[in-house]
């Protein structure tokens, strides 16, 4: 008897026993790594597939029937290793391989599977190749000497990225990604499930010592994660609060500057008898229309991108627009402004006025008087006054 | 220098050329250009041809369509590309020079025996 699983596979549903199934996933994932630095991997890998689907349709005689591990088997010896998919340019290269095996970079994650708060330390522990214990002493350490341990600890959980997929895992561990890899680790895991089941069934029963540590080590890490997603969640939501923010006053201001520059600039809708604000403001000689479109432009594109902004905070799929219309509204917003600027400088110019003031009086003195100069300081004109003798 | 690798490359070498050729007369999903190559011997396992097929794709040889398929999910039928033409044009002559510089090399030596 076998447990089965339904799967969709290229958008046709198939019936799969669970042992194959979990050959099956262990092969696309092993695909998925070895094509890790391919361009256009997901599309090849939807390509790959819809053409095990096809290989399956063509075994499976009626919707009855179930996926088995033969034909799993069957498809992987048609279909090749997951070594066979990739575009071999190292083929062509002068350096052996082995080369390339022995500098596998090691990347730092954040190792979850064996951690006490946020795996930081074990990350740290595989990256450098030390035991995590020496790290997790040199936090101890740090909060009784600086009191910075903790805060730091914070931010590197913040930054490192968790080792969740296998290929991360093991480039966490600095092994190489192949097939071979990729299967011992899946098989651990798998086994890590089931001794983990059993310990909790042995605690139960007889709560020894040695599972102490094991339980600490869950129940801080279970601790933790969970203060760890509060304090996420509670970013995120700050985060998106302040992304609705921006979007409606955006919007707010948007609108409000598309009314008022509208109905004022263009349908020259207002209008006070012997006044006109559009006359007395612009002497530039330019159409009113014409600047009131050019204030609505340097005024509302920030406003646009603000509002994307927001949108884009509230949702990482909120991408409405390309590149390249970005790039494009700045462009013109750069052009308005530089237009605006010279016209603003022009009109500015009309105002400048220079003047100067000349006062002439006898004052009525003979040569024997003596003359009492008082001098008196005032601070409000003093600056003024400096500026108007230069 | 290990002859596995030698192969391989010799056989990858002329893979795309040949996927191109197949494509030449009449357009084709992949089960049909897999099943002439594998006919020709030229394709041991099917892996090998996804990422090939994609990346003459995307360097605009090769254009798809989808068309349905009443057995299994729809096929993307390859066809190929004004530029994959001209490639394929060239390629066919440096094909043919290298076809009869390896026959002009290698044949004296069988003879000379």
């Amino acid at each position: 008897m076998n447990k089965t699983v339904s799967i969709n596979l290229a958008g046709i549903f198939f019936h799969i026993d669970e042992d194959a199934y979990q050959k099956l996933q262990t092969y696309f994932e092993a695909i998925k790594a070895s094509l890790q630095n391919t361009e256009g991997a997901s599309e090849i890998i939807a390509d790959i597939e819809g053409r095990v689907a096809e290989l399956f349709s063509e075994r499976i005689k009626t919707s009855q029937q179930v996926v088995s591990n033969k034909e799993v088997d069957e498809i992987v010896s048609i279909m090749g290793q997951p070594e066979d998919y990739k575009i071999d340019e190292e083929l062509f290269e002068e350096t052996p391989e082995k080369d390339k095996s022995d500098s596998q970079k090691r990347r730092l994650f954040r190792d979850r599977d064996n951690s006490y708060i946020g795996g930081v330390s074990s990350g740290f522990g595989y990256y450098f190749g030390v035991d995590p214990l020496i790290i997790r002493l040199f936090w101890v350490i740090l909060i009784f000497g600086a009191g910075m341990g903790p805060l730091l600890y914070i931010i590197l959980w913040i930054l490192i990225p968790a080792a969740n997929t296998t290929a991360e895992k093991l480039s966490m561990m600095g092994k190489p990604i192949n097939i071979t890899n990729i299967e011992k680790k899946v098989k651990e895991e798998f086994g890590n499930v089931k001794e983990s089941l059993g310990r909790v069934k042995d605690s139960v029963n007889s709560g020894s010592l040695n599972d102490l540590g094991k339980n600490i080590q869950s129940k801080s890490r279970s601790f933790f994660e969970t203060i760890g997603d509060l304090i996420l969640l509670f970013f995120k939501l700050i985060f998106k609060t302040i992304g609705v923010i921006f979007i409606i006053l955006s919007i707010v201001i948007l609108i409000g500057f598309f009314i008022s520059l509208l109905s004022v600039g263009i349908a020259d809708a207002v209008h006070f008898p012997g006044m006109d604000f559009a006359d007395l403001i612009n002497s530039s000689g330019l159409p009113i229309w014409l600047v009131s479109i050019l204030a609505l432009l340097v005024t509302g594109i920030p406003m646009v991108f603000i509002l994307l902004l927001g949108l884009r905070m509230v949702s990482k799929r909120m991408s409405l627009v390309n590149l390249y219309t970005k790039l494009s509204l700045l462009g013109i917003w750069l052009i308005v402004l530089i237009t605006l600027i010279i016209f603003s400088l022009r009109q500015a110019a009309d105002f400048r006025i220079d003047a100067s003031v000349t006062e002439q009086a006898e004052l009525p003195i003979t040569n024997t008087d003596t003359l009492y100069l008082e001098m008196k300081g005032n601070p409000l004109y003093s600056k003024y006054l400096q500026k108007m003798d230069r | 220098m290990k002859i596995e690798n030698t192969k391989a490359q010799m056989r990858k070498g002329v893979l795309e050329f040949c996927i191109l050729s197949v494509l030449k007369n009449e357009d084709a999903y992949v089960a049909e250009i897999l099943k002439t190559l594998k006919e020709a011997k030229l394709l041991v396992v099917e892996g090998t041809i996804y990422p090939l097929l994609t990346r003459l794709k995307n360097s605009g040889l090769l254009n798809y369509r989808w068309e349905e398929s009443t057995t299994g999910p729809p096929r993307k039928y390859y066809t190929l590309t004004e530029n994959g033409e001209l490639f394929l044009i060239e390629l066919t002559t440096t094909w043919s020079e290298l076809h009869n510089a390896v026959t002009l090399v290698t044949l004296p030596k069988t003879t000379k025996k």
